[in-house]
């Protein structure tokens, strides 16, 4: 186990149930997981799929063959992937379940067209204008080296406050901050980006460029999400 | 929104988009889903610090990663780690609460059958200074032995209080008894 320490261990034994040379270890598992999974899928999108699929598919995911094990009859048993115990064994199949459904649906989009973050009109007005391609390149590099210059927390912050709209606590709960001191690192991170842009582009910043950048951020994360809730839900009702 | 401001989002938009890494593929794949529930069930102290980089960079990278953390979180689909040890160990008080009732429901029971009520033993008459043991009131002398004492009452009025605990007890301390995941 390492340093993991195992919070499921009644769990862990179950999922390490498949590498045991068991008969009915998967059904074992599939009659342990598949009724509250599919209770707590029907609260997810699940884009074309249905609960009952996804709660299959996800065992067959995780269920994979263990090269380390060995057998006489040259048929190796399954383990569960990755599994260690430190989550129940439900959440660990809800978020392979969840994880199906976005990564299938991300698939799907990716042959069905190219996503651009930028507008078409805007691409029209700057095209063919050297000057104003060459500020369009200078002020997006200093964005892009300011925003890298965050640190993993402050552009995970953003990501989920601007990008997926979710409440500045809850962002807040999973990086350590308290409810209060999520806006505070919000200031503390747009002060920062003002800093790192008054060097490319001076009087660049404000609280109308402010309002922007949140809208870029939404247009670049949250419009491919938009997009797939609204192809989910299509799915779903068919 | 003007022009300008949309040229700005535009800008804005791309260098997000370049900051966040190439498009191709998604991180989505590789993420491990125990540290992303762990994350999402607010159970961030079981996270070490490499982990916790990991899953902020990947959700700021990509966001489809942070698409999956963000509806598991909004949904509360990711049962609470703190409420499902809670829960556990509730369980757990449960049926030691349950044990206990039962164990002292049964002395008592036994203490009953052994000392039925009112078989205490009679007071010793009442020693008269002339030597004589006639009581005033023969009667109340007689059946005063076979009447139930206070200690009668307590013991039976505990012994229905602990019988009603033990079978209030029973159905949420014993429900699922044989689901591992109730395993106290």
């Amino acid at each position: 186990m390492g340093d993991d320490r195992p919070l499921h261990l009644e769990d862990l034994f179950l999922g390490g149930a498949g590498g045991w040379r068991r008969d009915g270890a998967w059904d074992a598992i599939h009659r342990e997981v598949a009724g509250p999974l599919e209770v707590r899928l029907r609260r997810q999108a699940c884009g074309t799929h249905s609960p009952e699929d996804l709660v299959g598919e996800s065992i067959t995911a995780l269920m994979v063959d263990d090269p380390d094990a060995e057998s006489d009859d040259k048929v190796r048993p399954a383990k569960l992937v990755r599994y260690r115990g430190r989550t129940s064994l439900v959440n660990y199949f809800l978020v392979v379940a969840k994880r199906i459904a976005i990564g299938s649906h991300r698939r799907r989009r990716e042959q069905a067209a190219d996503m651009d973050v930028l507008d078409p009109a805007d691409r029209h007005a700057d095209a063919g204008d050297p000057d104003r391609e060459r500020q369009f390149d200078r002020l997006s590099d200093a964005i892009r080296e300011a925003y890298r210059s965050l640190t993993a927390r402050q552009r995970f912050l953003l990501a989920m406050i601007h990008g997926q709209g979710m409440p500045k606590a809850q962002a807040g709960e999973m990086v350590g901050l308290p409810p209060w001191g999520v806006s505070r690192e919000l200031d503390r991170i747009h002060d920062r980006m003002r800093f790192a842009l008054e060097g490319a582009a001076p009087d660049s910043w404000g609280d109308p460029a402010r309002e922007v950048w949140e809208t870029a951020w939404r247009r670049c994360f949250g419009e491919e999400q938009a997009a797939d809730a609204a192809t989910q839900r299509d799915g779903g009702e068919r | 929104m003007n022009h300008a401001s949309m040229n700005h989002a535009s800008i804005l938009g791309r260098a997000l988009r370049d900051a966040a890494g190439p498009r191709e593929g998604s991180r989505i794949d590789s993420i491990d889903p125990e540290l992303i529930a762990l994350l999402t069930s607010g159970d961030l102290e079981s996270l070490s610090e490499a982990e916790r980089l990991s899953i902020w960079e990947a959700a700021a990278e990509d966001p489809h990663v942070a698409a999956l953390i963000a509806d598991l979180a909004a949904s509360g689909a990711v049962v609470r780690a703190p409420a499902a040890e809670a829960r556990r160990t509730s369980r757990a008080g449960l049926r030691l609460a349950l044990a206990a009732c039962g164990l002292m429901a049964v002395g008592l029971l036994a203490w009953r059958i052994v000392e039925p009520p009112g078989s205490a033993a009679a007071p010793a008459p009442i020693e008269f200074m002339d030597g004589g043991a006639t009581p005033e009131h023969p009667v109340d002398a007689a059946t005063s032995g076979s009447r139930w004492s206070g200690l009668d009452i307590a013991r039976d009025a505990a012994l229905l209080a602990l019988l009603a605990a033990t079978a209030l007890l029973a159905w949420p301390a014993l429900r699922d008894f044989d689901r591992p995941a109730n395993r106290a």
